[in-house]
């Protein structure tokens, strides 16, 4: 063996070499295999939606998408009533979130002291991991009688606006499945909307500030042009996931197949109706139409994704700014941005500075208190509803919850002494056995980004948007079609499978991040003492994203944990599942079976937000660490 | 410089072996969702729901099932408590035999037959011939349980058993009687001290057993229900559209009349029972109200001669003290069992359901199966075959 000693420099040339390859060999390869794996999944689910609406298309046409028969009694199909449905039910989530989602993010990001906003938004951030299924429970069994009692009387009998509440609302009705979306996206609308604010350099605001400006109208005037971009992603990436949400819309929308003609009333959804008819329709033409169903949904939420995640890219860039930007806004210089030679006042605001100051001042200033306290309102009408849900759950939790509870099997209703062991054990299976799927998959793509450019990239790049808009339900749909129909049986493997396909873009996007915060200086330094690139790679930009891989990991967790639709058509039982068991016992009348899933619901809100709550620890103990 | 070279290296003799296992990892991660039926993935099945994939058994012929055997089931959401407690009982008495049933509905038991995707089905009607056609392979259809479909309501103040007719349920649930306070209801009942409160008609969303024999019902008492919905013969999708409330399952038709003052639906008498709903005493063909019970729906029971799965409908069965609307479950096996450890589990598991377990069903709202149902049950049950066309002992 030769020594070091020797310095030889040609033997120790070929020492390094022997020990590149050792190992190192695969690096290349595995990290195309790994962004193969993710465009193969991608491509996977887009064919096996494709193949299994075929037939529906192939005998209804085109023509489908719009046709207002809806009638599985019939065999008769068509998407008409129910796409409409979906962007009825959507537009009206968004009318409701959007303003007060906006005036909470400038709230949050402009007028409330910055630690509190810290911790304000950090709150937010974990709502948002809060599982749809949770909200659901919550609205079938607490919002839905409330609605019918006290709140669609009120609507309807308010003068105008009552015009769209016509009719007399029985509790599940569209308002209510609006309602329900607008609470589940108004933590992401407010955490993303932030986040453009914040991006908005505090330079610009001094300027205006020392021209005179009041807060309200460095708002108004400065941040609110420069940030447009970055809230329309927002709010578009909102619209993505109101428009794919099925579980808890099919739990309180009222499920009538019509043209929606009040608020007031029933209706159905692409995904609501999915839910209801999938695993009951005839193999066939049955079959294929709600696969049909699943393709619009598809196209319709991939569409407003991608158009979300482009928007969100270039809201960070300034040239793709809105003509109203101030010039100077160069977000993406971030921590350099105090540095921009050319800074100048907007021409905007100059032009909206009045001659004599002075005398609207008194004036400017209401104007202003009073829209601060009503972005204030909106943080509190914002935060209001989940923080009663995390509340109200841990209250309907609480007294049943023991530990027997937790160690003891589930047993049928009526029969004492049974618990929700088998679905913690089976949430917990599902998900670890579709993590170790898709972590190396992941992780490999996200490297794979890193180090290439070109046209594969692209392609993978389009495929973490594509499939990060798929929702849940298709998911579903594709494993049940790929795994539980040719294997002749419901499994938790499919359960995985579909749970890996969710996780995946989550975890390409955060793994990339993770990699790319990593300093190029190291890398650099790795190679010129003379170590291959995968070694660097190695040693130094996995070992330096660790943390950021671990937090990116979790959070793909938390979110798969919490999943629902895609467990409905691949678990053998409802007891295999938190959510599932709760999808089916919260919907019982008996106290006991909803005792049961208020617990469940507490378990899973524990896990969720512990979850997310060590990976926002981590990212931000790592952000700190950066400064 | 070589310092930090040195220092650098150590580690990295470890991490050649991580990043080995990095790359063995993907591997894994690619062969797991590829190969779909390959052992590797039996064998993921098997940590990941607990149950031994009996494919292996098939080869040699076992006569007892020596090891732990899961069984799958899917459909009637109206048997669901029963069925659970049934299969709990035998699985105390017999441990290595667990039953999974997934209650997502009739309908839902018929399709997973078809396509094969459990051991067994089950549906409140029984699969239809031309549905048998989809099957791979001759089905048997075994009656299991008896149950009755209740007209529950939530009207504060009101006593239980309010009478109701035919017609007037038909006019209930496609919309032409709005309020309980009306001169129609209160000539049926009698009772005209109801409240001036809306009334909300709640049906399923998805197709359904209970759906169906209400269908059958207002078929077969009010005539211008099938004027109405165009049809007279009865389906399991609820023809009105557009009036009222479409829930899910028993239980969210349920969970809806609990919380919603002023609904009327159909669900399964088992769930109506232990919700403690009211029910509607129900005009029979004999001219007599009678509501749900035990006693009620075995009368109706007892009316069921030479039942087939062809034959099976007992709505609107003679006899003065008969509930109208009832029916027999039915469980849907494939005649050939590829399988015989499971075969064999199944027919013993479903001869307890029709003797045995049918001791569980009167505190569950069901009334227990007739003896000549139960000796239908079992010859069917009898004709189970293994692959090679022998009898399952």
């Amino acid at each position: 063996m030769p020594t070091l000693t020797l310095e030889a420099p040609r033997a120790r040339a070929l020492l390094l070499e022997k020990q590149a390859w050792r190992g190192g060999r695969g690096y290349r390869p595995a990290r195309w295999l790994g962004g193969t794996v993710f465009a193969a999944v991608v491509a996977g689910v887009a064919v096996s939606i494709a193949t299994g609406s075929a037939q529906a298309f192939a005998r209804y046409g085109a023509g489908f998408v719009w046709s207002g028969t809806y009638s599985p009694a019939a065999g008769e199909y068509g998407a008409g009533i129910l796409l409409v449905g979906t962007i009825v039910t959507t537009a009206v989530a968004i009318v409701i979130a959007a303003p007060v989602g906006l005036g909470a993010a400038v709230a949050l990001s402009e007028l409330v002291p910055s630690k509190v906003a810290a911790v304000t938004s950090a709150l937010v951030e974990l709502l948002a991991a809060v599982p749809s299924i949770v909200v659901g429970l919550w609205a079938l069994l607490v919002l839905s009688p409330l609605f019918f009692r006290d709140v669609e009387p009120f609507l309807h009998s308010f003068p105008v606006l009552g015009l769209l509440f016509s009719g007399k609302g029985d509790g599940p009705s569209i308002i209510l499945a609006s309602t329900v979306l607008a609470v589940m996206i108004l933590p992401t609308l407010v955490s993303l909307s932030r986040t453009a604010f914040r991006a908005v350099p505090v330079t610009d605001r001094e300027a205006a500030m020392a021209l005179g400006a009041t807060r309200w109208q460095v708002v108004h005037k400065v941040v609110w042009p420069a940030a447009r971009p970055g809230v329309a992603a927002a709010a578009t990436l909102a619209v993505g996931r109101a428009l794919g949400e099925a579980i808890a819309v099919s739990m309180v929308i009222g499920n009538q197949t019509e043209w929606p003609h009040s608020l007031l009333g029933p209706g159905a959804t692409l995904g609501s109706a999915i839910v209801n008819q999938f695993a009951e329709a005839q193999p066939g033409i049955g079959t294929s139409s709600v696969i049909a169903l699943a393709a619009v949904l598809l196209v319709l939420t991939v569409v407003v994704n991608v158009a979300g995640q482009a928007l969100r890219r270039a809201g960070g860039r300034p040239e793709a700014h809105s003509p109203a930007a101030p010039p100077a806004t160069v977000a993406t210089q971030g921590v350099g941005a105090g540095a921009t030679p050319q800074h100048e006042a907007p021409t905007a605001l100059v032009a909206a500075l009045p001659a004599r100051p002075h005398s609207t001042l008194r004036r400017r200033l209401a104007l202003g208190g009073l829209a601060q306290g009503l972005c204030g309102l909106c943080l509190v009408v914002a935060a209001a509803p989940i923080v009663a849900l995390v509340v109200y759950t841990v209250k309907r939790a609480a007294p049943g919850l023991s530990f027997g509870l937790l160690v003891h099997p589930v047993t049928p209703a009526f029969v004492p002494g049974g618990g929700i062991s088998t679905a913690i054990a089976g949430s917990a299976r599902t998900v670890g056995l579709a993590l170790i799927m898709a972590a190396p998959v992941g992780l490999l793509t996200a490297l794979y980004l890193y180090e290439r450019a070109g046209r594969f990239a692209g392609l993978l790049r389009f495929c973490a948007d594509v499939l990060s808009g798929v929702p849940s339900i298709v998911i579903g749909i594709f494993a049940f079609e790929t795994v539980v129909r040719p294997m002749h049986h419901a499994s938790g493997l499919a359960a995985s499978i579909a749970l890996a396909v969710l996780m995946l873009p989550i975890m390409v996007r955060a793994d990339e991040e993770a990699i790319r915060s990593v300093s190029v200086d190291l890398q650099e330094a790795g190679s010129a003492l003379g170590a291959p690139r995968w070694r660097v790679v190695r040693s130094v930009v996995l070992r330096g994203s660790l943390p950021g891989l671990v937090a990116g990991n979790l959070l793909a967790l938390a979110r798969s944990i919490g999943e629902t639709a895609p467990l409905l058509f691949t678990l053998a039982s409802p007891s295999f599942a938190l959510t599932f068991l709760i999808f089916n016992d919260g919907n019982q009348p008996y106290p006991a079976q909803q005792q049961l899933a208020w617990a469940a619901a507490l378990v899973l809100l524990t896990a969720v937000l512990v979850l997310s709550a060590s990976a926002r620890t981590i990212a931000w103990s790592l952000t700190r660490r950066a400064r | 410089m070589m310092g930090m070279v040195q220092k650098g290296r150590a580690p990295n003799q470890e991490e050649v072996k991580m990043s080995k296992r990095v790359v063995v990892a993907a591997a894994l991660a690619l062969l797991v969702p590829l190969a779909s039926g390959a052992p590797v993935t039996a064998q993921a099945q098997m940590v990941a729901v607990r149950q031994v994939d009996g494919k292996k058994a098939s080869h040699k012929p076992k006569p007892e099932p020596s090891g732990p055997v899961t069984l799958n089931g899917a459909g009637a959401n109206s048997i669901d408590p029963f069925f659970e407690a049934v299969f709990y009982a035998y699985h105390q008495a017999n441990p290595k035999v667990t039953v999974n049933y997934d209650p997502a509905g009739s309908s839902v038991g018929v399709t997973d037959i078809e396509q094969k995707t459990v051991d067994f089905g089950d549906s409140e009607i029984p699969m239809a011939p031309k549905d048998e056609l989809k099957a791979q392979g001759p089905v048997l259809q075994v009656p299991v349980d008896l149950g009755g479909v209740a007209i529950s309501y939530n009207i504060p103040g009101a006593p239980a058993g309010l009478k109701l007719d035919g017609p007037t349920l038909a006019d209930i649930f496609d919309g032409n009687i709005k309020n309980w306070d009306s001169q129609e209801i209160a000539q049926v009942t009698g009772d005209s001290s109801l409240p001036n409160l809306a009334i909300v008609p709640v049906h399923r969303a998805d197709s359904s057993g209970p759906g169906w024999d209400f269908d059958d019902y207002l078929v077969k008492t009010a005539p211008k229900w099938s004027v109405e919905t165009g049809t007279s013969s009865p389906s399991k999708v609820w023809p009105v559209t557009g009036i009222g409330v479409g829930e899910q399952l028993n239980s969210g038709v349920a969970t809806y009349i609990a919380q919603t003052p002023g609904a009327i639906g159909y669900v399964e008498y088992g769930y109506a029972l232990k919700a403690h709903f009211a029910n509607a005493a129900i005009e029979n063909s004999t001219g007599a109200f009678v509501q749900p019970d035990e006693a009620s729906i075995a009368a109706a029971g007892a009316t069921a001669q030479n039942v087939t799965w062809t034959s099976f409908s007992i709505i609107n069965n003679p006899g003065a003290a008969t509930y109208p609307i009832a029916n027999f479950s039915w469980t849907i096996l494939y005649e050939d069992q590829a399988n015989t450890a499971k075969g064999e589990a199944m027919k013993a598991l479903f001869n307890y359901v029709v003797t045995t377990g049918q001791s569980q069903a009167a505190s569950l709202g069901y009334a227990p199966l007739p003896q000549n149902i139960v000796a239908l049950a079992q010859a069917t049950l009898d004709k189970l075959k293994t692959a090679d066309g022998k009898p399952l002992s």
